[in-house]
């Protein structure tokens, strides 16, 4: 999800990715973005509690399970309902989006980013955490790396999305040598 | 009365029987001829009679200037900043002081405007190399704070904000650097805020600088860390970033 101008482009921002055997989930979102700092990284590690350890028996379970958990945020940041958040859940049999608070999905081609659903898609929604779960929804295209863009957002050039999206190159070494 | 008698007693803040608009190049004489007379009584006589006459004796053309001037006249900042603007003003009184009044023309102009961008060039006049220390610390409680960090960062003053990092406990600088891509510098931003507070919120600034997978950054932080006081404080925000509290636990065991 890119970030936003601004001094804190990336407050509240969460990345984050789990997986069970053959069922994998992934998320991107935001939440208390227009807070200031300390609120936000509040916020993003309450979002990052409840998703840890989200698994399910295949793709539309754990999306559902994901959803569930998105559902026990504490009050104080879901009734702010400027949640922003693309799931993509991918098991043997195929990927599946969901998502709230997007204007636009989109999916790494092997040249290009392209959009992952039509307008109109259920992916598409007010930001907050939705009150159901919306109906998952499969990629327009096949991938691995989606993006999403949330209410408001401008969408990043193609070539500059990774790093719209605060994606680094990783560091050269670790200074302890863990790995 | 003589002229030396008029003058002397101009100094002292007498004004009556002057006419201020007509007879200002009395007044300018009165404080060219100070010396080291005390300018104080005269402007704030002025201030209270007609502040016209105090702008056009402090700031206007035929101003003496001097650092005795322009210091006496930062007790009167605001009737002149009613008169001048506020941009206009502060860099005036800057040239017309010289050295000696520069460090209090900033501190002052800082403290009345935190918030203003052209105080960054203002600082870079004043304190060159170490531009935007007097600046940021004269804001460090105002909610600009951040903004002016963002401003010097974005002029390249680097010393000024690891300076101002240590004189304020403040993370922002750290936080600013980052944002521009200094990456030793906001090291040596941060390591000087933890020693001054070891609690303050770095974690959540620089991952809102950094992006939504900080542990890396954060692995790379680690170093600068002196007080077991501000690593502990750190841990607590570790909980999803597994690298680094991995580390931290490690170097928290090493610390006294």
């Amino acid at each position: 999800m890119p970030g936003a101008p601004g001094r804190w482009p990336f407050a509240g921002h969460v990345r984050g990715r789990w997986e069970s055997g053959p069922v994998q989930i992934a998320w991107a979102g935001r939440v208390a973005h227009s807070a200031l700092p300390e609120e936000a990284w509040e916020a993003a590690e309450a979002l990052r509690d409840v998703l840890a350890g989200v698994v399910g028996d295949g793709r539309l379970d754990v999306l559902a399970r994901a959803w569930s958990a998105i559902d026990t945020l504490p009050d104080r940041w879901k009734s702010r309902e400027d949640l922003c958040i693309l799931l993509a859940a991918r098991d043997p049999a195929g990927t599946v989006l969901s998502g709230a608070g997007l204007t636009a999905v989109l999916v790494e081609g092997q040249t290009d980013w392209v959009a992952a659903a039509l307008s109109g898609s259920p992916l598409f929604t007010e930001p907050g955490a939705p009150a159901r779960a919306p109906v998952p929804q499969p990629s327009l295209r096949p991938g691995f790396r989606f993006v999403g863009l949330p209410k408001e957002a401008i969408l990043p050039k193609s070539g500059e999305i990774a790093a719209a999206c605060g994606v680094r190159a990783q560091p050269a070494a670790d200074p302890t040598g863990a790995t | 009365m003589s002229s030396e008698a008029l003058i002397s007693s101009v100094l002292t803040g007498n004004l009556a029987g002057l006419d201020l608009r007509a007879q200002t190049d009395l007044l300018i004489e009165a404080v060219r001829d100070a010396g080291e007379r005390p300018l104080g009584p005269l402007l704030a006589s002025l201030a209270e009679a007609d502040p016209l006459a105090l702008a056009e004796v402090v700031c206007g053309t035929r101003s003496p200037g001097g650092a005795a001037l322009v210091l006496a006249a930062l007790a009167h900042a605001e009737r002149i900043e009613a008169l001048l603007s506020p941009r206009g003003a502060w860099p005036r009184l800057l040239e017309l002081g010289g050295p000696d009044s520069a460090l209090a023309v900033l501190s002052t102009a800082a403290r009345r405007h935190p918030g203003a961008s052209w105080l960054v060039a203002l600082s870079r006049k004043v304190e060159g190399s170490r531009a935007g220390l007097c600046h940021l610390t004269a804001c460090a409680q105002h909610p600009a704070f951040a903004q002016a960090c963002r401003n010097h960062a974005e002029a390249g003053h680097v010393e000024g904000l690891v300076l101002a990092s240590g004189a304020t406990g403040r993370t922002e600088p750290a936080a600013a650097l980052l944002g521009v891509g200094k990456f030793d510098a906001m090291l040596r931003a941060a390591g000087a805020a933890l020693d001054t507070a070891p609690d303050g919120p770095l974690v959540a600034q620089l991952a809102a600088v950094w992006g939504p997978e900080p542990d890396d950054l954060f692995v790379r932080v680690l170093p600068i860390l002196r007080k077991k006081q501000a690593a502990e404080a750190l841990r607590t925000h570790c909980r999803h970033l597994p690298r680094t509290a991995r580390l931290l636990d490690l170097i928290i065991r090493g610390m006294v």
